[in-house]
């Protein structure tokens, strides 16, 4: 089997577990909303922290898998911020939440090609 | 956690990722092609090193980023153990300081999650004993080094051979030229045992613990050749 050939068999069985996954990613994104809000009312403890922390982290893996590469940067943004020692600012994350969503929802079919760049 | 019972012929793998959709992505991926069966599932580091002792499996698919315990030292723990398994690591993100420590740790590559359309390639690169770096197969160590920048590794004029003989001299270049031990033996016309107890001797002559310390402490002290 050739190389091209191998790939684009690995991409049409990576569109398959998307379209299988996507509910679960949309279940990830509501947790960090569901964080936000918790964040805007001061309802926010260690255990939602690690949860949506842990929420953030996967979305930047699994949508890095299926080629949504903008929204697995702006997952890693979030994961990036809720890193952080002090409370992560309501603004930005406000701003990264809701343009993961739309990211999400925008791609259909993600999976697709992309070059090849630097670790 | 799911396991498989063998298949003869192929490649068995161990996916260790907290993540159940990466962890089913990489399933489908590996069904792609009939070289790879799936033999477990860890969810996190903890349970990668117990599925490794309980599967023996021929490659270990591991995430860096894990509950209980993080992917490197999961893979300390298991090479510490002297499992012999090749380990892959499959993450979003890494530095060439974590490459080299995981490398070290005897990790035999690494592909990056926006990457895994080229997970096929890069585990039969290793199932042939060599290294997959930057989404390329390499089979030199000193490659490896050389592309991470890593380290002030100049290559010395040897100062001491270190009490090694000639023989495990020249062990030591197939080592760094990402020899496993059966094509070492292959070459030199020497049983995998023979190699083995010539490893455990360098090794307690110089002071190192695994192929690829033994590799970096050979460059940088001049042992071998470019």
């Amino acid at each position: 089997m050739t190389r091209q050939r191998n790939e684009e068999k690995v991409r049409a069985a990576l569109e398959k577990v998307w379209l299988n996954s996507r509910p679960e990613a949309l279940s990830g994104l509501a947790t960090l909303e569901g964080f936000l809000e918790a964040l805007r009312s001061g309802r926010t403890n260690e255990e939602r922290l690690g949860i949506a922390l842990s929420a953030a982290h996967r979305l930047s893996g699994s949508l890095g898998m299926f080629g949504l590469s903008e929204a697995s940067s702006c997952a890693g943004e979030i994961e990036a911020l809720l890193c952080q020692e002090s409370a992560p600012d309501i603004t930005v994350m406000a701003g990264l939440v809701r343009r993961l969503r739309i990211l999400i929802e925008e791609t259909q079919v993600p999976t697709r090609t992309q070059d090849k760049c630097d670790l | 956690m799911k396991r498989a019972t063998e298949k003869p012929d192929v490649a068995r793998v161990l996916i260790a990722d907290d993540d159940p959709i990466v962890r089913q992505a990489v399933r489908s991926i590996l069904g792609v092609s009939g070289g790879f069966q799936v033999v477990g599932e860890a969810e996190d580091g903890k349970m990668a090193g117990e599925l490794v002792t309980e599967t023996n499996p021929d490659i270990l698919l591991l995430d860096l980023l894990m509950p209980n315990l993080p992917g490197l030292q999961a893979l300390r723990a298991i090479t510490t153990a002297g499992a012999e398994v090749r380990t892959v690591l499959l993450c979003s993100a890494i530095s060439a300081k974590q490459i080299l420590e995981a490398l070290q740790l005897g990790a035999r590559g690494v592909v990056l999650k926006k990457r895994v359309a080229e997970l096929l390639e890069a585990l039969d690169a290793v199932m042939k004993g060599q290294y997959w770096i930057e989404s390329r197969s390499v089979s030199n160590v000193v490659q490896i080094v050389e592309q991470l920048g890593a380290a002030n590794l100049q290559p010395a004029q040897p100062q001491s051979r270190f009490g090694l003989t000639a023989r495990e001299t020249e062990i030591v270049s197939f080592i760094t030229q990402g020899y496993m031990n059966r094509d070492i033996a292959k070459s030199l016309s020497i049983t995998e045992e023979t190699v083995k107890r010539h490893l455990t001797n360098i090794f307690n002559k110089v002071g190192m613990s695994n192929r690829l310390e033994l590799a970096l402490f050979a460059i940088e002290h001049g042992l071998v050749r470019k």
